[in-house]
């Protein structure tokens, strides 16, 4: 039975919001057994893909039907989904005492787990909808209960940009109901390849638009960076590595489930890739570049790992959109990879705001003499989202540079490439300022996190090898998921993917690496050991130097290159839409100064203007 | 020409009184000369109604010994019905506006309409 | 069952009593008031099946129509008197913990109010409407000033307008009974179609604009922000809940029954269009809560209309279900803003930050209202917001379609506002007693989780009262008899 993967986080939800009144662990500890039961529970379903269930309810007039399914895809997400919230649950146990919004948070995460389960088994527009919809009004609520001032403002934009998305898609939805009076996604299907091309691609492209924004992609990712910089620590995590993911479930299905792709086959191509396809490809390079160069600017640790996942997004949507099977394999392996090392680059800058309370990465420095285990998570994860072998994170571009070298997109190869490069850049600003460098006078007593916090990184890290050296395991699940989309396959075993261009063993990569770490071990453990001085001890061509402050150089790290990029940077595209919002509703200043000024007598007028006009109109015609 | 002033002369002379009623009440400043405005246009309005109503030349709609029941006889009774009733109402109205011209001017000092906007936008 | 014309007598009887009960015992009228509302649902409720099965009609005085006034209650006017009643019962629960100066008076106006408003619904006769109509507006005078402060000038308004409106209103009963002879709803529809045009023109924008200021249309609306803002807030409850649902009630009677020509309805979608976008725009703007509620109200209001001319069936549902969500949000929504205001000291907004922990019923009820006026699932509002776009969208207007879901974007953006200050906002303030209002807000969440949930809970009287609104000859058939 589907239902109860909706259910059982949904009254769990209120235990845990009752029971964390009385005790602030209570709620984190339901959502990790809750989150635990589901990964079980689906764990046992795996490969039972006939499995559904459906409702029919006739409601006000009209006959609605809710569909629910497991196909592979719908699985692999659900238990990425409910891996991931063990992990967060387990994680931010301890950290909940400080926290003002416990239990909130707790009933919203339980709901945001549920409401993505709806929406992953749906099978019709409606029941999509409706978890759509509570999911993305639980999450506006985790996103507001963060802690800064900013939390309000980004859960806002979030919410108003994601409603406005759901609004198109409704009524696209409505739209096709009306024609075939049903909701489901085979008959939709079905009507929208039998219609008028152009219209049907605009019903899409509305019905795609919530997936769009939820994605991230240029130029709707202008909720991104200050719903992740602001949202709750614990959440952070979810909402980059999870909730992002949502959106390409959704992408998914529009262009592979609801034939988007097949009707757009026969459109003007670009080297064999219909022109829309290759629009989304751009706007996932545009956004790589974007999501780039704006971390990099970035001096809040949070908000730069948001940008740095925009930019993520933009691999990911490249090879979905390119829809051959090398790229399609790539973005799926991107995809789980992505919400592996980020969860981790999320935890662990959440153990360092634990510990340290700050987000500003020039507050803080040289934590690896106090924070070792988070520093190797956070080593780990980087090295994973630079795409450096043995990681996770190398496969999956790899796989993607393959797939766009082979059909020649070059510049979206490109624009890959410089997203990799320059991705190197801004993970390694929070590695140097964060952790490397000198430790802050204040932070001389912080401690490595509790036990609870550590096995979720340990997990994770162990995980990024485990991907980076087998990949087999993640290639299994997504050539079912090929298989269910009628896209052909990749070759693969357990440890080497078959690209364009030759087959990456990544077994033997893991050995070369290996056997280079033992020796640099060997040479590390046999040399003369350095001597550990204090922060004050040192030369400075005879000047004192009492302030610890300017050895630790972390503000504006990247000046020289920022200011290469600063008249770009300027013109902001949230600033943009900001303002013409504003001047939207400014309408609403003008209109009420004019009509509702005060004067009852103008009011009185206005009934006999109506009245005149009115009959003028009438008159007239 | 007489014959036609006579009938027109309740109609025309109930609109204008509406007319002049409703200029008052969008023109006055002071409170009180636009609920006298106000008060104006009830009338006119009650006015036509009973105008509406009229029979040329016929008795009032009470059946005794005199006046034998008689439908043709009679001037019409429901708008004289409805004027009594619309009456009431007016002089209510009238009267509650007036009460709150009181109080507003206890609080404004002032009877000047376009200085009373405590309330705008 | 019960004689359903006790709904309108007993308000009245019970309401011009009001001072002896005041006398006997000082708490005596709020109880009064309570229990009067309360019979008035039960004999709503008595009444039910029947006028399901098929309108009753109370002739007055003995005499039969058309000759004597009638009552005509339909499954619409049933829908409507119940809202209207529903809405009062609340907000006497409201008022047991509100104390008022004169509170003989007040509960006095109150009923007449409910009264009126009840009539206004169940009245088969035009000159009835307009007495009915004039009731419901001079007690909303009477009953804005008991405020005090500012509610003065605010009456004085509504009053001027009001009685402009009334003009209106009076003029255009009197050319229909010039042109038809009858004053009855019934008889003058089946003879709509012998007036002279030019007079049917005139009758029917007559009218529009007389009951257009009680349903609150654009730009015959500029009253209710002030009505609403300084009127005591069971009375801005029983403005938005009750008046302006009977004002909808008389709107779609007069343009569905008596004159359904195809150039008024369109004539109600551009005004109702207009009256949304614009209240919305304005809502946005607000720094005073109760002033962005009595906005959002009036685009409500514009959002029924816009849905109700569409003239399908679904349509008309759609916005018959709008309307009764609308009353029951509204009356929460107010309650808990009163409750709110009264515990900050002050109705800007800003100064309702934090009050979410401080005042956790009022706070959930102001938020679990907002919800459902933005539609989130497995609340009321979802459910007409998707019976409205389907039916809009069924009647190929995606213009209006399209101007619909701006308009709530907007509301989303400042109900939202609210609920962000109430909860994730802090400020440090004294927090006043306020009156408790954790039963309303209990009944009323049921109802819109109720409604959320299993809508079709209230789907028969919906589909009746669509039936019967968009089918004009059978209402003189069934007023009118053989005749």
């Amino acid at each position: 039975m589907l239902t109860k993967y909706i259910f059982v986080p949904a009254a769990a939800a209120f235990a845990a919001y009752i029971l964390n009144k009385k005790n602030k662990k209570a709620g984190a500890t339901i959502t990790a057994l809750v989150s635990a039961y589901l990964l079980l529970s689906l764990a046992l379903i795996y490969g039972s893909w006939e499995l559904n269930q459906s409702f029919n309810l006739s409601l006000m007039g009209y006959q609605l039907e809710f569909l629910m399914a497991l196909t592979p895809l719908s699985w692999l997400f659900a238990v990425l989904t409910s891996a991931i919230s063990l992990l967060i649950a387990v994680f931010s146990i301890d950290s909940q005492a400080d926290f003002k919004f416990s239990s909130v948070f707790n009933l919203n995460f339980l709901l945001v787990i549920g409401s993505i389960m709806g929406v992953l088994f749906a099978r019709d527009f409606l029941t999509l909808f409706i978890f759509w919809e509570l999911m993305t009004w639980t999450s506006f609520y985790l996103i507001s209960s963060g802690k800064k001032k900013m939390a309000g403002r980004a859960a806002y934009r979030y919410l108003i940009l994601s409603a406005a998305a759901a609004y198109s898609f409704l009524m696209a939805v409505i739209f096709i109901f009306q024609q075939t009076g049903s909701f489901a996604f085979e008959p939709a299907a079905e009507f929208l390849l039998n219609n008028s091309a152009p219209q049907s691609i605009l019903l899409l492209l509305a019905i795609s638009l919530p997936f769009w924004v939820k994605a991230g992609i240029f130029p709707l990712h202008v909720w991104v960076k200050d719903a992740h910089g602001n949202a709750p620590k614990e959440f952070s995590p979810f909402l980059s590595g999870m909730l992002l993911k949502v959106g390409f479930y959704g992408l998914i299905v529009v262009f592979h489930q609801l034939s988007f792709f097949k009707i757009i086959e026969n459109t003007i191509a670009y080297r064999g890739l219909p022109l829309l396809s290759y629009l989304f490809a751009l706007l996932g390079a545009v956004t790589i570049i974007t999501g780039t160069i704006l971390a990099i600017r970035q001096e809040d640790m949070k908000k730069l790992i948001a940008y740095s996942s925009i930019s993520q997004m933009g691999y990911i949507i490249i090879g979905i959109a390119i829809a051959t099977p090398l790229g399609f394999s790539g973005s799926m392996l991107h995809l789980m990879n992505h919400l592996i090392f980020k969860s981790t680059i999320f935890l662990a800058l959440a153990a360092v705001i634990y510990r340290t309370g700050t987000t500003k990465m020039y507050e803080v420095g040289g934590l690896i003499f106090r924070m070792p285990l988070t520093f190797a998570a956070y080593l780990t994860a980087i090295i994973a989202l630079a795409g450096i072998p043995p990681t996770n994170g190398f496969i999956s571009k790899w796989v993607i540079y393959q797939a766009l070298i082979e059909k020649g997109y070059l510049f979206l190869a490109l624009a890959a490439f410089f997203g990799s490069i320059a991705s190197f850049m801004y993970v390694f600003k929070p590695l140097s300022t964060v952790f490397l460098g000198q430790l802050k006078p204040q932070h001389q007593e912080i401690k490595e996190v509790p036990l609870l916090m550590k096995i979720p990184m340990l997990i994770l890290i162990g995980v990024i090898v485990l991907f980076g050296v087998f990949p087999g395991i993640q290639m299994n699940i997504i050539s079912q998921i090929s298989g269910d989309l009628g896209i052909e396959t990749v070759n693969y075993s357990l440890y080497s993917i078959q690209g364009a261009f030759g087959a990456w063993n990544s077994l033997y990569i893991f050995n070369v690496f290996a056997a280079g770490f033992v020796i640099a071990l060997l040479v590390f453990g046999l040399a003369k050991k350095s001597k550990l001085v204090g922060l004050l001890d040192t030369y400075s061509s005879g000047e004192y130097v009492t302030d610890a402050e300017s050895y630790h150089y972390a503000y504006q790290y990247y000046r020289p290159f920022d200011r290469l990029f600063d008249n770009l940077a300027a013109k902001s595209l949230t600033g943009f839409y900001e303002t013409l919002t504003a001047n939207l509703l400014k309408s609403g200043e003008s209109f009420r100064r004019i009509f509702a000024a005060g004067r009852v007598q103008n009011y009185a007028l206005y009934s006999v203007l109506l009245f005149v006009i009115l009959a003028a109109v009438g008159w007239i015609i | 020409m007489l014959n036609f002033l006579e009938e027109w002369s309740f109609f025309g002379g109930s609109i204008l009184l509406i007319f002049i009623g409703l200029y008052g009440v969008l023109s006055r400043k002071n409170m009180i000369k636009i609920l006298i405005s106000l008060g104006l246009m009830d009338t006119g309005v009650n006015l036509l109604l009973v105008a509406l109503g009229y029979v040329e030349a016929a008795n009032a709609p009470i059946i005794n010994s005199v006046n034998p029941s008689n439908a043709a006889a009679f001037v019409d009774p429901i708008p004289q019905a409805l004027v009594l009733t619309s009456i009431v109402i007016g002089t209510a109205v009238l009267a509650l506006g007036l009460a709150l011209v009181m109080k507003i001017y206890d609080k404004y000092s002032t009877l000047n309409i376009s200085e009373i906007r405590g309330l705008k936008w | 069952m019960v004689n359903l014309t006790l709904i309108i007598a007993l308000p009245l009887l019970m309401a011009f009593t009001m001072p002896i009960f005041k006398m006997l015992n000082s708490k005596l009228p709020k109880f009064i008031a309570l229990l009067t509302t309360a019979f008035n649902l039960i004999v709503l409720s008595s009444n039910f099946t029947e006028i399901m099965a098929a309108p009753l009609i109370l002739e007055l005085g003995g005499w039969q129509a058309p000759f004597a006034i009638n009552l005509y209650v339909g499954p619409l006017a049933l829908v409507a008197a119940f809202l209207i009643n529903g809405s009062a019962f609340i907000l006497s629960i409201y008022n047991l913990s509100q104390d008022y100066q004169f509170d003989d008076k007040f509960y006095l106006l109150f009923l007449m109010i409910t009264a009126g408003a009840s009539g206004m619904v169940m009245t088969g006769d035009l000159f009835n409407l307009f007495v009915f109509i004039e009731i419901t507006s001079i007690a909303a005078y009477s009953l804005t000033t008991f405020a005090g402060g500012s509610s003065y000038e605010a009456s004085f308004k509504y009053l001027i307008i009001g009685g402009v409106g009334s003009v209106f209103l009076l003029l255009g009963i009197g050319f229909t009974y010039s042109a038809v002879g009858s004053l009855n709803l019934a008889e003058i529809a089946a003879s709509a179609g012998l007036i002279n045009p030019l007079l049917l023109q005139i009758t029917a924008l007559l009218f529009l604009i007389g009951i257009g200021i009680e349903a609150e249309l654009f730009p015959l609306n500029f009253w209710v922000p002030d009505i609403y803002t300084e009127a005591p807030t069971a009375v801005s409850g029983i403005m938005s809940g009750a008046v302006s649902a009977a004002g909808i009630y008389a709107l779609a009677r007069i343009f569905f029954t008596l004159f359904p020509a195809q150039q008024f309805f369109n004539y109600l979608l551009v005004i109702g269009v207009i009256t949304l976008i614009m209240g919305e725009l304005i809502a946005y703007q607000q720094e005073n809560i109760k002033r962005m509620l009595a906005y959002s109200s009036l685009a409500q209001m514009g959002l029924i209309v816009t849905v109700i001319s569409l003239g399908t069936e679904a349509a008309v549902k759609a916005g018959l279900f709008q309307l009764i969500n609308h009353s029951i949000l509204k009356v929460l929504l107010f309650i808990s803003a009163g409750v709110l205001i009264s515990a900050a000291g002050s109705k800007k907004i800003k100064d309702l930050a934090g009050l979410g922990t401080k005042k956790p019923t009022a706070a959930f009820g102001f938020t679990i209202a907002a919800m459902g006026i933005l539609g989130v699932p497995f609340l009321n509002g979802f459910i007409s917001k998707f019976m409205i776009i389907s039916s809009s969208l069924n009647a190929d207007q995606f213009l209006i379609t399209f101007l619909i879901l701006a308009a709530a974007l907007i509301e989303i953006a400042y109900y939202l506002k609210v609920v962000q200050k109430l909860y994730f906002e802090d400020l440090e303030i004294e927090v006043k007693n306020t009156a408790v209002i954790t039963v309303p807000v209990i009944l009323l969440t049921l109802l819109i989780i109720g409604l959320g949930v299993y809508p079709q809970l209230i789907a028969e009287p919906l589909e009746k009262a669509a039936a019967e609104i968009l089918n004009n000859s059978r209402y003189i058939m069934t007023v009118l008899g053989g005749i």
